[in-house]
């Protein structure tokens, strides 16, 4: 589903991602973790295509596509979704405008008709409830006056709505209580088929114990220095990251 | 020299008076059900350059809402100053909003100027080409009256918009408001001119300019000029201006989500523009322009989206 072949990186002149190799198979969870500043951020704004980062070197290949040769907004009509870290705040443009043209831009991307406004509305019902969103948030302009939980379970309701193959949360549970994390998790394991994939992001294990990986991956220094199974995350929650530095 | 040339009802009614003025009499009481819609389409045939007058008089305790729309062909070049005036007396409403779809060669002076005991709306917007001057003059003239008076300007090209609004207040505890905004493209220049006065003996005074504006190109200017000469203690008056791009992690956050940028440009100006719009109590008024300042972004002015004929020359385009 997802080949990163040797990827770099930087932002403004600074390299921060040294050589990134990861494969996602189809129905996969994989975690990325480390230690602030390893670059986590950095790959996952790298693979939406962010226009602040550089790619130096390497490829991406999603579903057979170059990845790295898409606007942000094929990359996510090919089936990319980023649950952002800090979702911004988009004051006068209202949440149902917002969903409607996207999911309208996506389904003229596949040929499709765009959705009439009652079916429309419809499909936004049924996943605000899939995802527990309060109705009144779903009314407002996006993220506006938005407690942190509450724009993370947006974040997350934006992905029902837009049934992405691969999402990527990128630390989705910085800034949420356990009650949050659990209802956030919880939509996610929803919305998790053996069809699509997730890379969640994170630098505590916490919300692994709530999402369950196949696979962890640990990112130090732009570098991919350890893969293993679910066990690794329990390692570092023990140890913490030094031990890797060796 | 004086005649009517529509009756309203309850003695209310509009005036021809001479062959360039009009005016809007509503006597005391009278609350006019439905908006006075005064359009003028200036085409092939009309006269380049005229002085038009339009007169409002609101009696004490009456009420009305009028829209003022005007719309040229493009490619003439046409010199149009227009006067628009009046009284809102003591407990009268008067909801005036001016409707600027000029074509481009259009040079056009609008002189707008009451003397307000009540509550006057006025919202100006300015759609179309052309350059543009709107002067507003609001004497807020007894106490408790308020002025509240906001706009918009979408503007690219060449041209040359100046919105300047001077609001005095003559008795203590009045109010007024401003809210202007800008969208300027292309070598634009838009400018907003606010001046409040507080005259002495008038405590009380609330008054709040806000002026906001969005450039879209390197080379388009928007200047806010605001003012205030206060000669009285004990009021409350502010004023804030920016000028501004559009927010890029918006426009990533929306691309992300699939939406092309283009597209999430323009839902952006949408939205920096509905502070405006939301303002006009005219349900069908406010839609209408909703749609028209989405084409205008587009760049589509000259095509309305509910007229057949403007619609099949679309298609033979």
């Amino acid at each position: 589903m997802l080949r990163i072949d040797n990827l770099h990186a930087s932002i403004a002149g600074k390299e921060i991602l040294k050589g990134i190799n990861v494969t996602v198979g189809e129905g996969e969870v994989h975690a990325i973790m480390g230690p602030n500043g390893s670059g986590k951020s950095t790959l996952s704004n790298v693979l939406v295509g962010h226009p602040a980062y550089t790619v130096t070197e390497g490829s991406v290949t999603f579903r057979g596509k170059d990845l790295l040769a898409l606007p942000p907004e094929d990359r996510s009509h090919e089936g990319l979704f980023l649950s952002f870290q800090y979702p911004v705040e988009i004051p006068g443009v209202s949440m149902v405008n917002f969903m409607r043209t996207a999911v309208n831009e996506q389904r003229k991307y596949k040929g499709l008709e765009p959705l009439a406004a009652n079916e429309f509305l419809k499909l936004m019902r049924e996943k605000r409830a899939l995802v527990g969103l309060d109705s009144k948030l779903a009314n407002r302009s996006v993220n506006e006056g938005f407690s942190g939980g509450e724009k993370k379970r947006n974040e997350i309701y934006q992905m029902a709505m837009l049934e992405p193959t691969l999402a990527i949360l990128d630390e989705t549970d910085s800034g949420l209580d356990i009650d949050a994390l659990r209802i956030v998790a919880e939509g996610v394991n929803k919305l998790h088929t053996a069809t699509n994939s997730v890379i969640v992001i994170t630098h505590y294990q916490r919300l692994l114990n709530y999402i369950k990986p196949d696979v962890v991956h640990v990112l130090y220094e732009g570098r991919i220095v350890r893969t293993a199974g679910p066990e690794l995350a329990q390692e570092l929650e023990e140890r913490g990251y030094d031990w890797l530095k060796g | 020299m004086e005649k009517l040339i529509k009756d309203l009802g309850n003695g209310a009614g509009i005036y021809g008076i001479g062959d360039n003025s009009l005016e809007l009499r509503v006597p005391e009481g009278v609350k006019l059900a439905k908006p006075v819609y005064l359009t003028q389409l200036l085409g092939e045939n009309d006269s380049l350059e005229t002085d038009q007058n339009i007169l409002i008089f609101l009696m004490p305790d009456s009420e009305a809402d009028v829209v003022i729309t005007d719309r040229t062909v493009t490619g003439r070049p046409f010199r149009i100053s227009r006067r628009v005036s009046g009284e809102v007396n003591a407990g009268a409403t008067l909801r005036l909003y001016l409707l600027q779809e000029q074509g481009a060669q259009t040079l056009w002076h609008n002189h707008i100027s009451f003397l307000v005991f009540g509550h006057l709306t006025l919202g100006a917007f300015c759609l179309g080409g052309g350059d543009i001057k709107t002067d507003i003059n609001a004497f807020n003239g007894a106490e408790g009256a308020t002025a509240d008076i906001f706009g918009m300007t979408i503007a690219s090209g060449t041209q040359q918009v100046t919105n300047a609004v001077t609001v005095t207040h003559r008795a203590p505890r009045c109010r007024d408001r401003e809210l202007f905004k800008q969208i300027l493209d292309g070598e634009a220049v838009g400018r907003f001119e606010g001046l409040v006065q507080v005259r002495p003996q008038c405590p009380g005074a609330d008054s709040v300019q806000t002026s906001r504006n969005i450039c879209l190109s390197r080379t388009a200017r928007a200047y806010a000029q605001p003012q205030l000469i206060i000669d009285t203690d004990d009021v409350r008056c502010s004023h804030g201006a920016t000028v501004g791009q559009l927010d890029e992690e918006a426009l990533f956050y929306m691309q992300q989500r699939g939406i092309p940028r283009h597209e999430a440009r323009l839902l952006l100006l949408s939205a920096f523009l509905n502070e405006v719009i939301d303002r006009v109590t005219i349900d069908g008024l406010r839609e209408r322009l909703r749609v028209m300042a989405d084409a205008r972004l587009r760049g589509d002015m000259n095509h309305c989206v509910a007229c057949g004929v403007c619609q099949n020359e679309k298609k033979d385009q």
